[in-house]
């Protein structure tokens, strides 16, 4: 389907479908979304940053963490690292932030006002606390590419699209690759077709013909966007076919050690061939109300080297100038242990961001000895007393900037908050 | 003659006016509804272009324009005023049914007069110590349409809108036999009978009624009602192991299919099939709860009130029940489930366990399991928003600022927290002695005393004695609420049309108007529905209602703004579980994989858009490239399987040709068109387009002639390029139901006349297309 039809089919829709601006049309004209893509990690079940980016020791107003004593937090540049080995994996903070320590964002005492995990979840990856706002990947995806089902693809995190786009999971690498090439007995073979091609093509054209017909008589409007969905839908035939040729191999996916690593192949084969603008990978195991220390720290650990491994996936594609890469949770953890050597919902958070148009080598925000948001000068980020204490939609609003989707259609149809000090200097310090 | 499709369509009747609002309410809405006197105020405020009658006018002035802006904050069950007792209490639209119980309560108070003035104006106004201070300025056009709501009770306003025209009486609603089609697919996995349908063509809607009561006896029913609770509770997280949920000492017969406690990898084939229907007996428990419910006709409220629980031959065994005692004879009768009360031991004490239904299972205790800080506040957070149609997330959207909060028991005693503890807590408390391991503990005495007493709403247990028994008592509580039935309703809704119900628009929506007669008319439909479910008790009647109703039969309509048409009509994308019951149901053959189990619910299961009830918990309502593309592979390999098979039967046997045989081409070796076997190749395509989609079309139809087309364009493709072979997966070979080869003589292992394949393309024409894939 041309781009002319299917905005002329997306005005009787009701799939929201936006302009694009001059240069992302003449990209996806051209077949190929060039980029930036995003990588969205989702540590689900509530991360406790004091054991990654902002450690506070035993020895503060009251232990916030057990494992270690503030004076053994060793900096990396600006950063200040939590002194452990996460077991199991047997990897340390430290050496994460020593290897993208250029490159690394550190947005540290983010409020996210809430302890719930679904509003959380929401309003880290959205902007908002209210229901129904779409995910930053799902905005993406459709100003990018407007109208494209494989724009926003995902296993899991926060999948709310708000009706701008379509989203897909992927599963199984064999499963793909036989959808992908669904006239053919062998998805290896061109030649074990069910029809011809001319015959397949037929039966297309002519369902095409029929269901346009269908959808140009139907007034109901939820019979006439089912129809449409199911139209647009099938204009990802090629589509598929260029993704499935693109994956890896299922012997490469099982040789990945890391599940996050594994979720990222499949997304980076997207970005590869322009078709994938934005990806959530998701890892749970982070709700530990009880035994804290036994259970998060391996998960932490399992999640960092997930990072690099994305990372390094990344660059083995050749797109660590393209790929933004974004790390966060629902919220953070209670400064404090309960009775069960658990910690709790609190409000306060962190985010981690690699990626191009994003200057490293920094933090920014912050939160004192018991684990509260400081405030900030939204001009300058600089500690103020009388300024405010970073949210996730001043980070949400920059991130549209960043991708250049902040004055795009989907932006504009869910706003962030209008009263939103502008952060200008999030990103690029 | 010739039969065109809107003829399957008709005009639908406006309910009798009577019937046009809810019976429930209406001791409490008595106050507000009509007396014949009050038709002197017609002239009033609201009459001047449009009628309004009081229950109209609460609806569109009061509440969108004051009650929306100013009140519901403080006055909604969760606000600062309720929480003072203050007796003017005003739902949101995120509570079922809110307008008529709004309109009920601002009836009663605008009756209450202080100082000779009504007390709802004076405390508007700031006076009688109104602790919200002055909302509303006299000379404010909100005081004004307040001051106009208290006069309508007063001296009601009632509108002759008999010849309104509403939405309903615009829609096109699908005729009884067409309707019936479309209920048995869902419900039953079947197509109609012809006895079936003969039935319903001479009998109407009556007939049609019969013939609904018949389908929901059939076990396909009770399998789609549970899989319909299943996306509910998503419970199905345990579907295959739950098992390890269990102490020891609560199931005796934990391993009973294991005495010798060998590896396994040493199971024989008997002791893994015991293993298996143990677990599903377990982990299915609730849902086959739901489903002996509703297959025994009790009041649906058992669900939740059942002071027993259900087992199967094999759940019987590791519970220690002898399953023969409870009429389960037969261990193959994996699906027979009986009710069966449970006793556990704690310090030597035995104890008959509490049942209350769905909610003391253990898979249901471990789905939504409680924590330290937690407090059993999700299992009461999920009572609200399965069994109660209430999402307490919705109902108060909660941004909180920790520095304000000072109390050290916040959700207790601070304002940013308590709107929603006051309803989840006590509530929580009535799950107090189930542990997160879903384990009954009695005696346990850790509930933090700090939490309020067990209790709902204004009402709380007061005898500890009571306690372990709390979830009885809550049970029957949450059943009598009238949002229990919005509940079954919305849930059942969800299922049968594959979206959200409408919601009540914001005042703010520049189509409030449209919207809000969609919804109005929703809300009709939906009031008559538990009216007759209120009477009954059960579920069925929901189905029932629901299904005859303009939402599901609506199939076009006419004159009406796209906002009024918005919640009318079933346009939904079957989910694989229902997909995979069609294509045996129409196509005489299941679509699996190299397990024999169908290939939609396993390797296509997320894919398609299904769930796994644990991180993926929401089905996908609209298709992606994935999902169209799968489509059209199982359309493929459907009819590669079922096309030169079909032809290897005698006609009476076949599915698809029972018109036209593999010899009958449509154009001889020179080209002439041979006349008898294209009527019959055009009789068989209107026979597809009945039995795959559903069509009543004539001969002369376009779309039969579309498909023709298709058959004709690729019949003469094969014919020019003298293509003769059949892919080996689609050879007329084997029986496809058994595997086996068939006689040689009756093989089809070859596409001599080209029409083997044409045939294929119109099947697989047919089997993607959207009324095939959508319902």
């Amino acid at each position: 389907m041309n781009r002319r039809s299917f905005l002329k089919l997306a005005s009787v829709s009701g799939v929201a479908v936006m302009t694009p601006t001059l240069l992302e049309r003449s990209a996806h004209a051209a077949g190929r979304y060039p980029g930036p893509f995003f990588i969205l990690v989702h540590a689900s079940g509530g991360w406790d940053p004091t054991y990654l980016c902002d450690p506070k020791g035993s020895d503060g107003p009251f232990p916030v963490n057990k494992l270690f004593k503030k004076a053994d937090v060793v900096p990396v540049g600006p950063f200040r690292p939590a002194p452990v080995t996460y077991p199991g994996v047997n990897y340390k903070a430290a050496d994460f932030f020593t290897k993208y320590q250029s490159r690394l964002l550190v947005i540290n005492g983010i409020d996210t006002t809430t302890g719930n995990h679904d509003t959380g979840t929401r309003v880290i990856w959205s902007g908002q606390v209210a229901e129904g706002y779409p995910s930053f990947a799902a905005v993406a995806a459709a100003a990018k590419t407007p109208g494209n089902p494989l724009g926003f693809i995902t296993n899991g995190g926060y999948e709310a699209t708000g009706g701008l786009t379509s989203l897909t999971r992927l599963g199984s690498v064999d499963t793909v690759r036989r959808i992908a090439y669904a006239n053919r007995r062998d998805p290896a073979n061109a030649m074990s077709g069910y029809h011809s091609d001319a015959t397949w093509e037929r039966i297309n054209a002519v369902q095409r013909e029929r269901l346009d017909n269908m959808r140009n008589n139907q007034p109901l409007p939820r019979l006439n966007r089912g129809m449409n969905a199911l139209y647009l839908a099938r204009s990802a035939d090629n589509d598929l076919a260029q993704l499935a040729a693109a994956l890896p191999s299922a012997a490469d996916i099982n040789a990945a050690t890391n599940d996050l690593q594994r979720q990222a192949m499949v997304a980076i084969a997207g970005f590869k061939t322009g078709l994938a603008v934005a990806a959530n990978v998701s890892m749970g195991g982070f709700d530990t109300h009880g035994n804290h220390d036994g259970a998060h720290l391996p998960q932490m650990g399992n999640l960092l080297l997930g990072v690099d491994l994305i990372a390094q996936e990344v660059a083995k594609a050749g797109l660590t100038d393209k790929v933004v890469i974004a790390v966060g949770s629902d919220f953070g953890r209670t400064p404090a242990y309960n009775a069960g050597n658990g910690k709790d919902h609190w409000n306060i958070t962190s985010m981690m961001f690699m990626g191009p148009g994003i200057t490293g080598n920094r933090v920014v925000g912050g939160t004192d000895d018991g684990f509260k948001a400081k405030t900030f000068n939204p001009a300058t980020l600089a500690e103020d007393a009388s300024g405010v204490r970073i949210r996730p939609e001043h980070i949400q609003k920059q991130l549209r900037r960043l991708a250049g989707i902040d004055e795009s259609e989907p932006a504009r149809k869910f706003p962030l908050a209008a009263s939103t000090a502008d952060m200008s200097k999030l990103f690029t310090g | 003659m010739r039969v065109t499709p809107s003829s399957k369509f008709r005009r639908a009747q406006r309910p009798p006016k009577n019937e046009q609002r809810s019976s429930r309410l209406s001791s409490a809405m008595a106050s507000a509804t009509v007396t014949l006197g009050a038709a002197v105020a017609l002239s009033g405020a609201g009459c001047g272009k449009e009628c309004l009658d009081n229950a109209q006018f609460y609806e569109q002035r009061v509440f969108t324009q004051v009650i929306a802006k100013n009140c519901i904050k403080c006055h909604g069950p969760e606000g600062v005023a309720a929480q003072k007792n203050a007796k003017f209490l005003q739902l949101s639209q995120a509570y079922p049914a809110f307008q008529d119980l709004n309109l009920a309560n601002i009836s009663e108070m605008a009756k209450i007069q202080y100082d000779g003035k009504p007390s709802l104006l004076v405390k508007a106004t700031g006076g009688q110590s109104h602790g919200g201070g002055a909302v509303l300025s006299e000379d404010s056009d909100e005081y004004k349409i307040l001051e106009e709501m208290v006069n309508r009770v007063a001296s009601p306003v009632t509108c002759d809108n008999s010849g309104a025209g509403g939405v309903v009486p615009n829609i096109e609603q699908l005729d009884p036999v067409s309707t019936l089609r479309k209920a048995t697919l869902h419900l039953g996995g079947r197509l109609p009978t012809a006895t079936e349908e003969d039935a319903v063509k001479a009998g109407g809607d009556e007939a049609l009624s019969a013939a609904l009561d018949s389908l929901m006896n059939e076990e396909t029913f009770y399998t789609r009602l549970k899989e319909i609770y299943g996306d509910v509770i998503l419970t199905g997280r345990y579907t295959n192991n739950s098992l390890g949920l269990l102490a020891d000492a609560d199931a005796p017969g934990k391993n009973w299919w294991n005495p010798g406690n060998v590896p396994d990898n040493m199971l024989t084939a008997d002791q893994q099939t015991s293993r298996k229907w143990s677990n599903y007996g377990i982990g299915a428990e609730p849902l086959e709860l739901v489903a002996y419910v509703a297959r025994n006709n009790k009041p649906f409220s058992e669900i939740l009130t059942a002071d027993y629980t259900v087992v199967n031959y094999q759940s019987a065994k590791v519970w220690g029940l002898d399953p023969a005692a409870l009429g389960l004879g037969n261990p193959a009768d994996y699906y027979s489930f009986k009710p069966a009360k449970l006793s556990v031991t704690r310090s030597g004490t035995p104890w008959q366990v509490p049942h209350a239904g769905i909610l003391t299972t253990p898979t249901f205790l471990n789905r939504w399991p409680t924590t330290g800080t937690n407090l059993n506040r999700a299992r009461a957070r999920m009572t609200l928003k399965f069994f109660l149609a209430t999402d307490l997330l919705a109902v108060a959207e909660r941004p909180i600022d920790p520095s304000s909060v000072t109390s050290t028991n916040p959700t207790r005693d601070d304002a940013y927290c308590t709107s929603c503890h006051t309803v989840l807590d006590p509530m929580a408390s009535t799950y107090q002695k189930w542990a997160a391991n879903g384990l009954f503990q009695p005696a346990d005495t850790s509930w933090p005393v700090a939490m309020p007493q067990p209790g709902f709403g204004k009402q709380v247990i007061n005898n500890v004695q009571q306690y372990p028994s709390g979830l009885q008592w809550l049970s029957a509580r949450v059943t009598e609420d009238a949002r229990f039935g919005v509940s079954v309703l919305t849930n059942v809704y969800r299922g049968l049309i594959g979206s959200e119900p409408l919601a009540y628009p914001a005042p703010e929506d520049p189509d409030f108007s449209s919207k809000q007669s969609a919804w109005q008319e929703q809300n009709r439909i939906f009031q008559r529905i538990l009216t007759k479910f209120s009477e009954t008790k059960n579920v069925k009647e929901i189905f029932k209602g629901l299904i005859t109703s303009a939402i599901y039969r609506a199939g076009s309509a006419h004159d009406l703004q796209p906002a009024q048409m918005e919640g009318f009509g079933t346009g939904r994308l079957l989910t694989p579980e229902l997909l995979a019951r069609k294509l045996p149901a129409t196509l005489g053959l299941r679509w699996l994989r190299y397990d024999k189990q169908d290939a939609l619910t396993t390797d296509y299961n997320l894919l398609y858009g299904g769930i796994d009830f644990d991180n993926v918990t929401s089905r996908l309502t609209t298709p992606n490239g994935i999902i169209g593309s799968i489509g059209q592979r199982m359309a493929n390999e459907m009819a590669c399987a079922t096309v030169a098979w079909d032809f290897t039967k005698p006609v009476e046997s076949r599915t698809f040709f029972k018109f036209v045989q593999p010899s009958q081409a449509p154009e001889d070796d020179n080209g002439f068109v041979v006349a008898g076997s294209v009527d019959n190749i055009r009789k068989n395509i209107q026979f597809l387009h009945k039995l795959l989609l559903g069509e009543d079309r004539a001969i002369d139809d376009p779309e039969i002639e579309r498909t023709y087309k298709l058959f004709l364009d690729t019949w003469r493709e094969l014919h020019t390029a003298k293509s003769t072979g059949l892919p080996y997966e689609c050879l007329g070979r084997w029986d496809r139901n058994t595997g086996l080869d068939l006689p040689m003589a009756q093989q089809i292992n070859d596409d001599k006349y080209y029409t083997v394949r044409s045939w294929m393309a119109v099947v697989t024409y047919l089997i993607i297309d959207w009324k095939y894939l959508y319902e």
